[in-house]
């Protein structure tokens, strides 16, 4: 008798926080680096080549509504061709979920457990996922239902508050003379909204399929809003030379916020309580995706599911502790990026296409 | 009802032979009582049998005796014979009468407070109710006082409380389903929906849970909500406890099922969520507004029990700097000679308040008041002057006590003296990030709870504005037409939306 479906409401949740993630806290640092004070501007171009990844996305799930993202692709393509193009979607997931989970317990050392390992935190963050994952869908959409306002309010607050402290000259000029860097950092930006497609793996519970795409076109548009708010914010307040040395903007920015009522000095060690809420939403819907990947990239049956699940508290811990040193992490995590393209703008069009041809063929059958 | 023992066993022709094998049966204990008399003064012999403490003596006399030898001789021909069934029919007057033959129903409605008749040269003889309804008056609820609401409480008497649910709520389609419950206690468990409103499914479920249950039988309500439970291992109530019956009432009206037993002077409800936990009754007497505000100090008080402690700690032991630099001067100053690092100091505290909550629960009343002046100087004054707890750990401890107290329900409020302690733990190991740690992990622990099919967290999740602002918030009452939704009801609209002056 527990709920069968997932409402529309929590497609759009998960939508938000299958995105936003760990990039929020780097976001502003790593676009200004390549475009300067219009960095905003690319991105809101990035968010724009989102949808237009998302929407053919959308037609190749409505032409399997009861299936997900693995279960898909190995149909259309095939057991042999179909293995080949979930291994980059696997790479890239299990890789992503770690190196954020390793750059989000470097910002926690950073600003808020200064003596607490790295290697506590991460195995802490990934142990309680696993937890939830164990749990079925539709309890961890409960939770991110719960989450999700905790984390918006946080950031419309950081937000606000950082808005004392803004000078609206840093922003200017305007695409003077940068329109190069400009649409050379659109792609860069494109990757921060990494996760666009972890709703192939939920849709399948959707109750009401037209509405939920609505909401998941609804929902790309939160964290695209809040990145180009926050990178605005970020170069409003601390210019642009800054920016380029400042490895977490985002926290420096709570960091630079005078609290008047003075209950909290610091907003920074109390902002990063809140990031943990995001960091771990998004940290959550990769594992479950990659559990999925890996379940059926094996073809793992449904009851020794729960293992795939332990295996994760190994696998991820590895390599998130994998890097060396802090600065490798960025480098590792710019890299697996270029999956994301691979991924979006390869596989998923060669997969959409083919399903499309599999479904012409079958109607004139 | 009693197995195989007795269930064989019928009445015979020869009433002493039925009286002797009844007392038998009850192993001749010097409490039952039997009465033989003479029929219209023929040479007709009855009996009673029955036990004095449960019964209303008088009612035996006046309308089982008295009528028998004497009044209806004046109605009947003295020549006719005096058949079974004129004996029911026009005979007693005793309300109810019942025809038994076996062993086994008669020792049961002698044990539950009923008279069975016999009749010389019949196999059958008749059970009468002839009930005594021992037990307190309605009284104030003790638990739950409410400030608007009614002042009356459920008794143990299963009657009664029946009249107080039925005194409030006079609709045909408020069905109550009995059932015996326990191997030996033998109790009548009453459970209690509204047919056009309650699930259906729920409604099947309780009563399948219920009837499924092979036990020696329970003493409380409370217990046999942990009977039925769904996850017996939780810390949270999966079951709403209630002495109110305005509570009971509003309860039936969302579309809940109630459970009343014998002896139990509460009710249950299910299924119950958090936030229905954190309602009072209160809230349905104020101003929206006003409501909304209640309810969302409760919810306030709520956090500070469960986490004000470890938070503290955290913040103190960890990232002072989270503070502002004069407070963390006035802690590190007020903490300066103390013994015991931060951790130490609060479970102590805790332990202590722990302590005196039982204690001014389990002392007689009369002595209740010397544990809170003991307690309140002992710790208050004592602790601090002599250096073992610094002041401010006394105002966290206090805070936190009072916070659990705006808990409406009494099992919530364990629940978070429950928690407190490892959370303290972590706090003191991994600091704030352990707490958020601790938290996702009751977060998810709670998510994936469910109480009689509905989810324990709901309507947090999924979002519906008109269940969220009747259940987490309060709303105008012209607004609220909907139930909430998250408990089914089969009947979903509750008023009309015409407003006044229209």
């Amino acid at each position: 008798m527990k709920d069968q479906k997932l409402t529309t409401s929590q497609i759009f949740v998960i939508t938000v926080f299958s995105i936003l993630g760990v990039d929020i806290l780097v976001v502003p640092h790593d676009m200004v680096s390549l475009a300067d004070q219009d960095a905003w501007v690319s991105l809101i171009l990035g968010g724009l080549l989102l949808y237009a990844g998302a929407i053919p996305f959308l037609y190749l799930l409505n032409n399997y509504p009861d299936k997900d993202l693995p279960q898909i692709i190995l149909q259309v393509a095939g057991k042999w061709l179909g293995r080949i193009f979930l291994l980059p979607i696997i790479l890239f997931v299990i890789m992503y979920a770690a190196l954020s989970t390793r750059l989000f317990a470097q910002a926690l050392k950073l600003f808020l457990v200064d003596k607490t390992p790295i290697w506590i935190m991460v195995i802490s963050l990934v142990v309680v996922a696993a937890y939830m994952v164990y749990k079925d869908v539709h309890t961890m959409s409960a939770v991110l239902d719960i989450l999700f306002p905790v984390s918006i309010i946080s950031l419309v607050i950081l937000i606000v508050l950082s808005l004392q402290n803004i000078e609206p000259d840093r922003i200017k000029p305007i695409l003077f003379r940068n329109t190069k860097n400009v649409i050379k950092a659109i792609i860069p930006g494109f990757y921060h909204f990494a996760g666009f497609g972890a709703i192939a793996y939920f849709m399948c519970y959707a109750s009401d399929r037209k509405a939920a795409y609505k909401s998941y076109l609804l929902g790309l548009g939160v964290p695209v809003f809040f990145y180009v708010v926050t990178t605005v914010i970020c170069i409003m307040v601390f210019g642009v030379p800054p920016l380029k040395v400042i490895v977490y903007p985002t926290l420096n920015l709570s960091k630079s916020i005078e609290f008047q009522a003075a209950i909290l000095d610091r907003l920074e060690s109390f902002m990063a309580v809140f990031w943990i809420s995001i960091v771990f939403s998004s940290l959550v819907i990769f594992y479950y995706i990659s559990v999925r990947n890996l379940s059926e990239f094996f073809s793992i049956p449904n009851r020794y599911g729960k293992y795939v699940i332990y295996s994760h508290i190994l696998l991820l811990p590895i390599i998130s502790l994998f890097p060396p040193s802090s600065l490798v992490v960025f480098e590792y995590h710019d890299r697996v990026k270029y999956l994301e393209v691979l991924i979006g703008f390869v596989i998923f069009p060669i997969v959409t296409v083919w399903a499309a041809i599999k479904k012409k063929r079958g109607m004139q059958q | 009802m009693y197995g195989r023992k007795y269930g064989n066993i019928k009445l015979t022709r020869n009433m002493q032979d039925n009286i002797t094998n009844i007392k038998n049966a009850m192993n001749n204990n010097f409490d039952i009582k039997s009465k033989e008399f003479k029929l219209r003064g023929q040479e007709i012999y009855g009996a009673v049998v029955y036990i004095p403490s449960l019964v209303n003596e008088d009612l035996i006399l006046q309308h089982i005796i008295n009528p028998l030898m004497i009044e209806s001789s004046l109605l009947l021909d003295r020549d006719d014979p005096i058949l079974f069934k004129t004996i029911k029919d026009s005979m007693i007057t005793a309300q109810n009468a019942q025809e038994v033959e076996s062993l086994d129903e008669i020792l049961f409605a002698i044990m539950s407070g009923d008279t069975f008749l016999c009749i010389q040269g019949y196999e059958k003889g008749f059970i009468i109710s002839t009930k005594k309804y021992l037990g307190r008056q309605v009284g104030e609820p003790v638990l739950e006082p409410s400030v608007q609401g009614s002042q009356e409480g459920f008794t143990e008497t299963i009657r009664d409380n029946i009249g107080l649910i039925r005194r409030r709520l006079r609709d045909p389609n408020l069905v109550f389903q009995v059932h015996k419950l326990g191997r030996r206690t033998k109790l009548e468990v009453v459970t209690i929906y509204i047919k056009d409103i309650a699930d259906q499914n729920v409604v099947d479920e309780v009563i399948k849970r219920i009837s499924s249950l092979d036990i020696e039988g329970v003493h409380s309500t409370a217990q046999l909500g942990l009977h039925i439970t769904d996850s017996p291992n939780s810390i949270f109530p999966l079951f709403q406890v209630t002495e109110r019956p305005d509570r009971a009432v509003r309860g039936l009206m969302e579309g809940r099922v109630a459970i009343l037993m014998e002896g139990g002077a509460r009710a249950l409800l299910v299924p119950v969520t958090l936030p229905l936990l954190v309602q009072s009754i209160d809230d349905y007497c104020e101003n929206w507004i006003i409501a909304s505000i209640l309810r969302l100090s409760r919810y306030v008080g709520l956090f500070i029990s469960s986490f004000l402690p470890a938070i503290y700690i955290a913040v103190t032991s960890h990232h002072p700097g989270m503070l502002p630099t004069i407070l963390v001067l006035t802690i590190a100053g007020s903490r300066a000679g103390m013994p015991f690092p931060g951790i130490m100091e609060a479970i102590l505290m805790e332990v202590t308040i722990a302590m005196l909550q039982e204690a001014s629960i389990r002392l007689p009343r009369v002595v209740g008041q010397t544990v809170s002046i003991v307690g309140g100087l002992v710790i208050g004054q004592a602790a601090v002057q002599a250096g073992i707890v610094g002041p401010i750990m006394v105002i966290i401890t206090a805070l936190t006590a009072i916070g659990s107290f705006t808990i409406p329900d009494y099992s919530l409020g364990l629940a978070t003296r429950a928690i407190r302690i490892p959370f303290m733990i972590l706090a003191a190991t991994l600091g704030i990030f352990g707490v958020s740690m601790g938290m996702l992990l009751l977060l998810i622990y709670a998510a994936d709870l469910e109480s009689f099919g509905v989810r324990y967290i709901r309507p947090l999740s999924p979002y519906r504005s008109s269940d969220l602002r009747q259940t987490l918030i309060s709303s105008k009452k012209s607004s609220m037409i909907e139930r909430p939704v998250f408990l089914n009801p089969q009947d979903k609209q509750k008023q009309s939306k015409v407003k006044r002056g229209e």
